[in-house]
């Protein structure tokens, strides 16, 4: 079967959260040799045709979390062949954690996957964290970048609370906020350092910032 | 604005928060209802109300919206020719509640709740109501995987009484606590924010957008950037 044929079986599987199929394809694809990157890649346009449908209503709440619950299956699957391509060692550590008053996760346990499949050391405090255990755990672990992430409108208020208590305490580090709807507006409110609204930019931001 | 003319006043809310705002309504006022399921694509919403106000009628003067912040979706919402009045609050769980005040108090008490109301509870969008289907699309494994996930990090239901003629869906709220193993707990709503929005005053609970203006994440925090 030519590889473009399946680079498309595998968006549409994920687009219709077949599982199954989807597995069998990375599969194929791993003992084919293909680029572990470029399955992720073609896992990633699966998922955002399943927040399209999402969206336009065609799926419930429960299809964006099946997408994701069929992504860790393949991440899990993918994972050796990353970490045979990218040598070396820990290439920089990142906190993580969901903001006080948040508890929803999905965006960040999805950065947190895929930062490891690059070797980054990832620290995660978990949900509903508060600015000084982010502090007390900066101060700890010393990373290169703290992770703020937050899905509800409350997290932004928590999101400048850490911000300004980093700044106040003289912590220097590269704040990154991450959440769905997070805007322009938000990331002025906030004070951080950079936005992202989508996990996979978050991602490549951070790799480059540990460049 | 024109607080004590009703006629010259028209509502636009979603149908989980009309639910509970139409035994108050002064007759001569005019309302419209937009879908629920509006509110999984923000950027639909934002464009349903933005067509509502430019197509509402010439003598409206001032138009109030039974939103909250709503991830969202109102900002960048155009006043055009009317005053835009929009309570200050992140989602409708504060107009339940009475105040955004009151709201921050059971966040803080326990983040991690779902809240019910009749009318969400009649608007079958509730991840307690997509359960069955999900039974039935995957089976009862699959199904059980994905309820764990979304309610992973809730601990608590909280069912909002919000007036009389409750018994179904207390009951249901009960049950879905029961079946999902969430604590139960109901809370007293008040209607003393619904009340404020629909006679005034409109006070700095309310965002009052004046004509020709946009909505900004700003105007729901004066604490500015």
């Amino acid at each position: 079967m030519s590889r473009m044929k399946t680079q498309s079986q595998l968006v549409s599987a994920i687009a219709n959260l077949n599982e199954g199929l989807a597995l069998n394809l990375i599969r194929e694809r791993l003992a084919a040799n293909d680029d572990p990157l470029t399955l992720i890649a073609d896992c990633q346009k699966g998922l955002q045709q399943v927040g399209e449908r999402y969206a336009q209503h065609k799926y419930y709440l429960s299809g964006l979390i099946m997408g994701g619950e069929i992504f860790y299956e393949v991440m899990e699957l993918i994972q050796p062949a990353m970490e045979n391509r990218i040598s070396g060692t820990s290439s920089g550590r990142i906190l993580l954690g969901t903001v006080e008053s948040d508890i929803h996760d999905l965006g960040k346990n999805m950065v947190k996957l895929l930062l490891s499949c690059y070797k980054v050391k990832v620290y995660d405090l978990g949900v509903d964290v508060q600015p000084e255990e982010f502090l007390r755990q900066a101060k700890k672990l010393r990373p290169d970048i703290l992770g703020l992430s937050g899905l509800i409108t409350k997290a932004y208020d928590s999101m400048r609370d850490t911000v300004r208590l980093f700044r106040e305490e003289g912590y220097h580090i590269p704040i990154v906020i991450g959440g769905s709807q997070i805007s322009e507006e938000v990331f002025r409110y906030t004070g951080a350092d950079y936005w992202v609204s989508e996990a996979d930019v978050g991602v490549k931001l951070c790799l480059r910032l540990l460049k | 604005m024109n607080q004590d003319n009703p006629g010259r006043c028209k509502l636009i809310a979603c149908t989980a928060v009309i639910e509970e705002m139409l035994p108050f309504i002064p007759p001569r006022m005019s309302y419209e209802v937009l879908d629920f399921g509006l509110h999984t694509d923000p950027k639909s919403l934002k464009k349903a109300i933005q067509n509502v106000i430019n197509s509402s009628a010439p003598d409206v003067e001032t138009i109030l919206l039974g939103y909250g912040l709503c991830s969202q979706a109102v900002v960048g919402l155009k006043s055009g020719s009317r005053t835009l009045i929009i309570p200050r609050v992140d989602d409708c769980i504060a107009i339940f509640l009475g105040s955004a005040a009151e709201y921050q108090k059971q966040y803080h008490s326990a983040p991690g709740t779902y809240y019910l109301t009749r009318g969400w509870i009649e608007s079958g969008d509730t991840p307690f109501s997509e359960y069955d289907i999900l039974v039935k699309q995957y089976g009862d494994q699959t199904a059980q995987r994905i309820i764990n996930k979304i309610l992973k990090n809730y601990t608590r239901l909280v069912f909002i009484n919000t007036g009389n003629n409750l018994k179904y869906y207390r009951e249901h709220a009960r049950s879905m606590a029961a079946r999902f193993n969430l604590r139960y707990e109901e809370i007293q709503g008040s209607d003393v924010m619904i009340r404020k929005m629909l006679y005034g005053p409109w006070n700095d609970e309310f965002v009052v957008i004046p004509p020709g203006k946009t909505v900004s994440f700003f105007d729901f925090r004066r604490n500015g950037p």
